[in-house]
Formats: C-alpha cells, sequence, structure tokens
C-alpha cells in the first residue's frame, strides 16, 4: 500500500500535530500514523470523520490516479 | 445504553487478526495434543484423557463450519468441489490412518501385520465418512450461495 502524503501534507499545512488529528477523530495517533505511512486501510467512515477534522474532501487526500493505486 | 468500544477501527482489525490467529493456534494444538495422546495412551485408554478437548475441538469445529455455512463462505483457498474434497478427505485418512498404525504397534509390538490393517481400516473408514461429510456440506454451501444471490436487491428509495 502507498504512503498517503496527501494526508500528511494537509495536516502539516493546517500545522496540526498526529495526535491533534486524531483527537478530532476520534482515534488513536498510532491509526494515524499508519493510514500516513499506508498500512492501514481506514473505512469510508473513518476517512470522512478524517476529511472533517481536515476541512477537506475525501478526493483531497484519499483518491489516488490508477497508476498509483498499488 | 450502547456498548461503546475503547478500541478505534484500526485497533479492533488488529485485535480481530489477533484473535483469529489464537483460535487457529487452539485448533491445531488441540488437534495436536489429542493425536499425540492417542499415539501415547493408545484407542482404549485415551478417551478419558481427550474427552474434554475432544468437547471443545468439536464445538469450535462445529460453530466455525455452521457460521461459515450461514454467511455463504467456504475457504480462502480452497475451492469448494469434489476434487478438492477428496483431496482433503485423503490427508485426513492418511493422518489417522499412520495415527492409529502408531497407536497400535505401541500396544501389539509383535502384531505389527495386524497394527497396518487396523490402521487401513481407519484410514478407509475416515476417507469415506470425511468425502460424504465434505460433499454434504458443499451441497449446501452451493444451496446457499444460490440463495444468497437470488436475494432480491435493496430498492432505492
Amino acid at each position: 500500500m502507498s504512503r498517503n502524503l496527501k494526508m500528511k501534507f494537509k495536516r502539516i499545512e493546517l500545522d496540526m500535530s498526529q495526535t491533534e488529528l486524531a483527537k478530532k477523530a476520534d482515534v488513536t495517533r498510532q491509526t494515524i500514523g499508519l493510514i500516513e505511512s499506508g498500512e492501514f486501510n481506514p473505512s469510508i467512515k473513518l476517512c470522512r470523520k478524517i476529511c472533517r477534522a481536515l476541512g477537506c474532501t475525501l478526493d483531497d487526500i484519499f483518491w489516488e490516479d490508477e497508476e498509483d493505486e498499488e | 445504553m450502547k456498548n461503546r468500544s475503547n478500541l478505534d477501527e484500526q485497533q479492533e482489525q488488529t485485535l480481530l487478526r489477533l484473535e483469529s490467529k489464537a483460535c487457529w493456534l487452539a485448533y491445531w494444538a488441540l488437534l495436536i495434543s489429542m493425536l499425540g495422546q492417542v499415539i501415547i495412551y493408545g484407542f482404549q485408554d485415551c478417551i478419558k484423557y481427550v474427552a474434554g478437548e475432544w468437547i471443545v475441538f468439536m464445538c469450535l469445529c462445529l460453530y466455525l463450519s455452521i457460521m461459515c455455512l450461514r454467511k455463504g463462505i467456504w475457504d480462502r483457498k480452497l475451492k469448494a468441489n469434489t476434487a478438492t474434497n477428496l483431496a482433503v478427505s485423503v490427508f485426513a485418512a492418511a493422518l489417522l490412518g499412520v495415527v492409529s498404525t502408531i497407536a497400535k504397534i505401541r500396544e501389539y509390538p509383535d502384531k505389527i501385520g495386524g497394527c497396518i490393517a487396523v490402521g487401513v481400516i481407519f484410514a478407509v473408514i475416515t476417507l469415506f465418512v470425511t468425502f460424504i461429510a465434505l460433499e454434504l456440506v458443499r451441497i449446501m454451501y452451493h444451496k446457499k450461495i444460490t440463495e444468497i444471490n437470488e436475494e432480491p436487491e435493496e430498492e432505492e428509495e
């Protein structure tokens, strides 16, 4: 699974730590770390929570072009 | 009041994976332990030693089989067909044949021929019983799959 750099950059752009994002999305910091490193595939429900916490849409951070999906 | 989990979805999935591994560890450990005791104590005497393990093992097997059947799940890798069932039955028969032969040789070391014959008879019985049981379950599985696929699609509101 590829790393979710879009999510990481968006979080950094908002000057938010993994802990802060985790708190807002009601998950552990470890889960945010695993999503960003591409080691955990979140459900749509959790993706929506993260998007709300980051103030963006699913497309902004979770959409990948076909060639990047591997 | 709804019982809220302390875990988030990543932790929940990790815990499910760990529990799944623990379940299969228990399954194989129980099987190996029972077969080992059959070899050590012989067929007659082992019953009193393995009764508890056998009950737990059968509960585990029945629960897994019934629930998988109800959900229309067969196996991750093995296909639900007669050839696979035959191969699995041959494996089970060979395993039980070898274990029963060894157990009998330990009981009657001077009657090797008879012990091998007992092992072969056990293997043949196991082959037939396992194959028939697997085929019956396969037929029920295909019926369930047909039933699931024929369920009406939910209407859009």
